[in-house]
């Protein structure tokens, strides 16, 4: 399988759609094999989406991210690991552990309506 | 709500004049430690922009209420983490502000920048940063002020035309399957027609396409099929030039000429007379035209959409539409449903059209009542979103409370069935609801009981028996 993860040095980008750096990992048996890291000069969001749909990624780790972009990733049949923050190679470590499911990571209610990310760095989950 | 941190209190600038007194007193004084806390947090709870300090590592040290309100995160939830983890802004990665302001030592004032909300929406705000350190001049980290523009910015797109996906609001299944095909429609130049009723945003999705494509910075030029008159359309579509006939006097360049390298839109392609489908036709097919009185042909390099709210294979098939030219406009064929139909994405479209409208009235309303949200729920909305915009906006001349309530929906929202405001027994709500499935069932089906039985699940009888019932019709139509 292949997974994807904007990534800002060491951490996962901020940004899905702002990223400019997204690493795809091919994880065999639950081991990563290979790595290739994608530079990206566009500012397109969309860029993005086609990369993971032409890479063939299955699944994205990735900070915050528009809905709208995250439906658009779903419905090209891409699991969506989103509002994720940390480093990556703990979030990899947990992801191989099956210890990161989508939905897991995401929002809890806040004040007002307003809702906030339910992780808060790898390994680190905040109570709501 | 504060964390207590240090870069709350005040910072002694020896250059700096007096800047805090207290009320009552002619000169500055020196205040107590205690009572700082409540002095700063009163003061920062009560202004309507952003604020929040970092300390060197980035890390939230406070975070005020208009913080919370415009991210959408508590201060709880923010403060410990840096700030990137909250605020998931463009400038994160390639011009953080704050960085900017700590390395440089200098205050940087109304950067533009984007940020995420929690719920996944992307809020337009201005920056504005400075430096903070303790009285002997030892960097404690960072407070950073921002504004929500959103209201100015949606102000600007109204104002401008100039729509873009985030108009676009839903997430039912069907938009979901258009949202999955705007990154290869957007790339190609391929011709796309877009169908649906009228009122459930065409335009907007022809837009849409047009501003995802490379040819988002070239013109976008609409064309009402429907308003031209025959006689006009040619001229309209491939100008003129000077002489071409008597009131020629002097060139006048056509639609698609005024659409060279952006997007020309059809609209209500179905309306097109057949003597002007084979010119449009021919435009189509080769790119090319020629000005009325021009013996130069000229290359259309646009991008065509056209939109109906028609389907346009069954014109074909009646013979009222070219079957070429509809093959030659259908390359990408999106087809929005009727809002009855895709009811999951009214709760959005409301919130949509309150901050719209919020914006415009310059209103603070919150939203829609749960009962008042029923009704709509419930509604056909023949009209579609149009209609539910209309509705949205009544609400908004008559509510003067932070909820619009059943009482501020047009009267036809409120039928004698249900009293305005009174909650029904749950008992009436499903039936009111099963009376409207099998309405708008019928009404699909074209008055075919069979087929409108079979769409429901339920066998003939049973529908026939609910009908008589509700006291419907075979030749019902959507209730409004």
């Amino acid at each position: 399988m292949k997974l994807a993860i904007p990534r800002f040095g060491e951490e996962v980008a901020p940004c899905f759609e702002y990223s400019a750096t997204i690493a795809i990992f091919i994880v065999e048996r639950r081991r990563i094999v290979d790595q290739i890291d994608f530079s990206l000069q566009s500012r397109e969001a969309l860029d993005r989406v086609r990369l993971l749909r032409d890479q063939g990624v299955d699944t994205l780790i990735c900070g915050g991210v528009q809905a709208f972009f995250e439906d658009m990733l779903v419905e090209h049949g891409i699991t969506v690991i989103s509002w994720v923050s940390g480093n990556v190679d703990e979030l990899l470590r947990r992801f191989l552990r099956g210890q990161l499911k989508p939905g897991k990571e995401r929002l809890s209610e806040g004040p007002g309506g307003a809702v906030a990310a339910k992780t808060v760095g790898a390994g680190e989950t905040r109570e709501s | 709500m504060f964390c207590g941190c240090n870069v709350l209190q005040p910072v002694q600038q020896p250059r700096s004049r007096a800047a805090w007194r207290n009320p009552g007193s002619q000169g500055p004084v020196a205040m107590q430690p205690e009572r700082d806390q409540a002095f700063f947090e009163t003061i920062l709870s009560s202004i309507a922009d952003g604020v929040f300090t970092v300390d060197r590592d980035w890390r939230i040290t406070s975070f005020n209420r208009a913080a919370e309100r415009i991210t959408g995160v508590p201060a709880e939830q923010a403060i410990g983490r840096r700030c990137s983890d909250v605020f998931h802004a463009d400038i994160c990665e390639r011009g953080c502000a704050l960085r900017q302001t700590l390395e440089t030592n200098r205050n940087l004032i109304e950067v533009p920048a984007r940020i995420l909300s929690s719920p996944g929406r992307s809020v337009p705000i201005s920056v504005s940063t400075a430096v903070l350190r303790d009285g002997s001049g030892t960097l404690l980290g960072a407070v950073e002020t921002f504004r929500d523009l959103s209201a100015i910015e949606r102000l600007r797109r109204e104002i401008d035309h100039q729509y873009t996906f985030e108009d676009i609001v839903g997430r039912s299944r069907a938009f979901r399957r258009i949202f999955a095909l705007l990154p290869d429609i957007a790339e190609s130049d391929a011709t796309v027609l877009i169908e649906g009723p009228s009122g459930s945003g065409k335009e907007l999705l022809a837009r849409a396409v047009h501003n995802l494509s490379p040819r988002r910075h070239r013109p976008y030029v609409v064309v009402n099929c429907g308003a031209l008159p025959t006689a006009l359309f040619e001229s309209e579509l491939f100008g003129y030039v000077q002489g071409a006939f008597t009131d020629a006097k002097r060139d006048k360049p056509g639609r698609i000429t005024l659409a060279e390298g952006g997007t020309i839109v059809f609209d209500e392609v179905a309306d097109l007379p057949p003597a002007t489908q084979v010119k449009l036709l021919r435009v189509l097919q080769e790119r090319e035209y020629e000005p009325l009185g021009s013996v130069k042909t000229a290359h259309a390099n646009v991008r065509v959409v056209a939109s109906t709210n028609r389907r346009l294979a069954d014109l074909v098939s009646e013979g009222r539409f070219r079957d070429d030219l509809y093959f030659r406009l259908s390359v990408v064929r999106l087809t929005i449903p009727p809002l009855r139909e895709r009811r999951e994405d009214i709760p959005y479209l409301v919130e949509h059209f309150v901050q719209r409208f919020n914006a415009k009235r310059g209103k603070q309303i919150a939203g829609l009542t749960p009962a008042a949200m029923e009704v709509l729920m419930r509604h056909a909305f023949p009209g579609n979103v149009r209609e539910l915009e209309n509705v949205i906006e009544y609400g908004f001349v008559l509510c003067h409370n932070r909820l619009i309530d059943v009482s501020h929906l047009p009267e036809e929202l409120q039928p004698a069935r249900h009293e305005a405001g009174e909650p029904q027994p749950a008992a009436s709500r499903l039936q009111w609801a099963e009376a409207d499935a099998i309405r708008a069932a019928i009404a699909r089906a074209d008055g075919a009981l069979g087929k409108a039985a079979e769409e429901l699940g339920i066998n003939r009888t049973t529908l026939w028996r609910k009908m008589k019932r509700y006291g419907l019709t075979a030749a019902e139509r959507p209730q409004h």
